[in-house]
């Protein structure tokens, strides 16, 4: 019989000394209870003192009887677990919130709490230790993808002493800002830039770059990951990274048919492209002087802003130095930007027009120009709405943004999740930004979602901490707190390692024995199972709920539990 | 119609229906004294076994509390006991029992007067229906 020491935490008086004396009471008959202390809250001198009685009375399983386990359980990670043993053999029974708090009256109240109570002690009676186990992490890190993310996620691993492979597919490194003419919030040519950070990351001998190069195959999880690299002259590399990083960007399409194809209809980037070869005073589109210029945003993204960051970066240039007239229609301007609201005001001041529409302009040629009629409904009331018609040398139109060719097939080999866009989904849109689904694989940069460059270097910053967080300890210490699959009663139906959402279950052939087998088979022969990477399992137990066989157990959470808590054992 | 005190058995999630549960008794809301919480890491972990043996053993309706889609901890944890769900329906309509006895409902972590309201619903949802003819020994 297995003994139980139960403390009832008072929570500073909140429970009523009757309330508490009918606990005790219900405690009395149960032979497992070794003693019952009352404390009024958990500090570190509680904690020596619960110490204390528990090695005199030889007690291993603590059942605390107080508010809810959330509390306690924060309470222990905050002050370091207390007790002189496993930290998996403790309990709560909750009769603060769901006794106490949530019954009509104390006589409901307390029969609830005896309830809570006594399950507590049959699922502390039936509690096992739960070991911890170290994986050992080398300093080396995979990088998908040589743009601007890849190229600053590699150079900050590399000064901190990790070593990183940069795998690009094409010839050239820097992706999307090869194209970025200048910034819009410092006076600098992005091309000088990229270079200088080029060139440190060539001259680093901690960063090995494979391009152009993809990635074939990748096995393993976290901290033994097998990667294999296809170069394009047909070489294949094997290397073993510890994490891996993707940062493969995004593609840009243009919208195509009808007035569309018309060559005074240049996209965003085709317009950097003129601006940077430009001569002051004026602009010129095809050896004509080009004098009114019109923006036309949100047509295509809605809610990416970097379009927006651009035109007016653009049109600040084509109003002020260049004596162009320019026109932004837009739905909705977004200014969320680092210094994006004073350069509005700015650009109103020098004389942009801004208009708002809602129905989509329509475009028609006269004389060689491009007319554009738009209704403007940036005045709310609708009398005073009024349709606009600019004459334009150049309509500047926005690509689409879509996820890169390869992201179908990288999410294949990765196991990795997508979102609705086809762009690869973060692990948590608030909290776990740059995590994706599976532990030690991080996304950064486009191929989550289209950014403006110096957001994006925050991002790449927020990933190589990530990252030297997972690695400068050397090792990575986790609870096996996981599920398990018991290799002999596998049937490989290969359901578990589609549904585990953080892709921890994999097949090998490691059963020593198959039930499903009924002829004789000789011996040492290794059977096909699936396998549950400690490492990389979460514990949620989705893998358990779903296995047919039922092989498979969650460790700290075992059926017993749950039928203890259903009030259905025994 | 005999009056009866339905038996519930609630499944809820560590990471929405249990912090509401006990949000609904900071908030000094009533839990229906019939129904029993079992707190489960995620509600893809609630086996279509355990709500079938609860209808077995007596309970006389099953909830689960999940969290919203695409609110998961787990990412897809909340759709993988969506889908437990309807396959347990498809069993309930073949062996003749009222699926109603068996929901899903999603709460985020604060729905305390959610959950509380969805137990008192349920409770009489299922005094209307009757005891759960299918219980052991009945």
């Amino acid at each position: 019989m297995a003994r139980i020491g139960i403390f009832i935490d008072t929570l500073k008086g909140t429970l009523p000394s009757s309330f508490r004396e009918r606990i005790r009471t219900t405690l009395r008959d149960v032979p497992e209870v070794v003693f019952s202390v009352e404390e009024d809250e958990f500090t570190s001198e509680t904690f020596e003192r619960m110490l204390k009685l528990l090695e005199h009375e030889g007690v291993e399983r603590v059942v605390i009887v107080g508010g809810s386990p959330k509390l306690y359980e924060t309470t222990f990670q905050k002050l370091g677990f207390p007790l002189p043993f496993n930290p998996y053999l403790f309990t709560v029974a909750n009769i603060r919130e769901q006794a106490l708090w949530s019954s009509i009256d104390e006589r409901e109240a307390s029969e609830k709490a005896k309830n809570a109570v006594l399950k507590a002690i049959r699922i502390a009676s039936s509690l096992r230790p739960i070991e911890s186990q170290t994986l050992p992490l080398k300093p080396e890190v995979l990088i998908l993808g040589g743009g601007i993310s890849g190229i600053s996620i590699a150079l900050t691993l590399a000064r901190a002493g990790i070593y990183v492979f940069l795998v690009e597919r094409e010839r050239t490194l820097g992706g999307k800002v090869t194209e970025l003419w200048k910034f819009y919030n410092q006076e600098l040519e992005a091309k000088g830039w990229l270079e200088q950070k080029i060139l440190e990351l060539r001259q680093n001998p901690r960063i090995s770059l494979l391009a152009p190069a993809r990635l074939k195959y990748l096995r393993g999880h976290m901290g033994r990951f097998q990667a294999t690299i296809l170069t394009d002259k047909g070489e294949e590399t094997t290397i073993s990274p510890s994490a891996i990083v993707v940062a493969t960007g995004y593609r840009v399409e243009r919208k195509r048919g009808g007035i569309y194809d018309h060559k005074r209809m240049v996209t965003l980037s085709e317009m950097e492209k003129l601006l940077s070869e430009t001569n002051p005073p004026f602009p010129f589109f095809e050896g004509k002087r080009v004098e009114t210029v019109t923006y036309l945003l949100d047509d295509t993204n809605e809610d990416i802003k970097l379009d927006s960051i651009n035109a007016l970066k653009q049109s600040l240039l084509l109003q002020g130095s260049l004596k162009c007239q320019v026109a932004i229609l837009c739905k909705e301007f977004k200014v969320s930007s680092d210094r994006m609201e004073r350069l509005y005001r700015k650009a109103r001041e020098l004389g942009v027009l801004f208009f708002k529409y809602e129905e989509a302009p329509r475009f028609s040629l006269v004389n060689g120009q491009i007319q554009v009629e738009v209704k403007d409904t940036s005045i709310l009331r609708k009398e005073d709405q009024w349709s606009v018609s600019i004459l334009s040398d150049l309509v500047v139109l926005c690509e689409t943004f879509l996820p890169h060719q390869e992201t179908m097939e990288l999410s294949a080999l990765l196991r990795l999740h997508l979102g609705k866009r086809g762009f690869f989904m973060e692990d948590n849109p608030q909290l776990l930004r740059v995590r994706s689904n599976r532990r030690g694989i991080f996304i950064a940069g486009g191929c989550r979602f289209p950014q403006e460059i110096s957001e994006t270097l925050f991002e790449a910053n927020a990933v190589a901490q990530e990252v030297l967080a997972l690695l400068s300890k050397g090792a990575y210490t986790y609870d096996l707190s996981v599920a398990e699959v018991d290799p002999k009663k596998c049937a490989l139906c290969y359901t578990c390692p589609r549904v585990c959402p953080h892709s921890a279950i994999e097949v090998e052939k490691y059963a020593e024995k198959n039930v499903y087998l009924t002829h004789h088979v000789p011996e040492n022969t290794k059977w096909g199972a699936a396998k549950v990477d400690p490492a990389s399992c979460f514990g949620c137990g989705i893998c358990v709920g779903e296995c047919p066989a039922r092989a498979i157990t969650l460790r700290h959470y075992p059926d017993e539990f749950i039928y203890i808590q259903m009030g259905l054992d025994g | 119609m005999v009056d009866f005190d339905p038996k519930i058995i609630a499944f809820c999630c560590d990471q929405s229906g249990y912090p509401s549960a006990d949000m609904a008794g900071s908030l000094r809301l009533n839990i229906p004294k019939n129904v029993e919480m079992v707190r489960v890491p995620c509600a893809g972990r609630v086996e279509a076994l355990y709500l079938l043996k609860a209808l077995e053993k007596g309970a006389d309706g099953v909830v689960l509390f999940a969290c919203y889609e695409e609110n998961c901890q787990y990412l897809r944890g909340n759709l993988r006991a969506r889908g437990r769900l309807s396959y347990i329906h498809r069993l309930m309509e073949k062996i003749g029992l009222e699926k109603e006895r068996i929901e899903i409902c999603y709460l985020a972590t604060n729905s305390g007067v959610k959950l509380v309201e969805t137990l008192q619903r349920k409770t009489e949802e299922l005094k209307r229906l009757g005891p759960n003819p299918c219980s052991e020994g009945k």
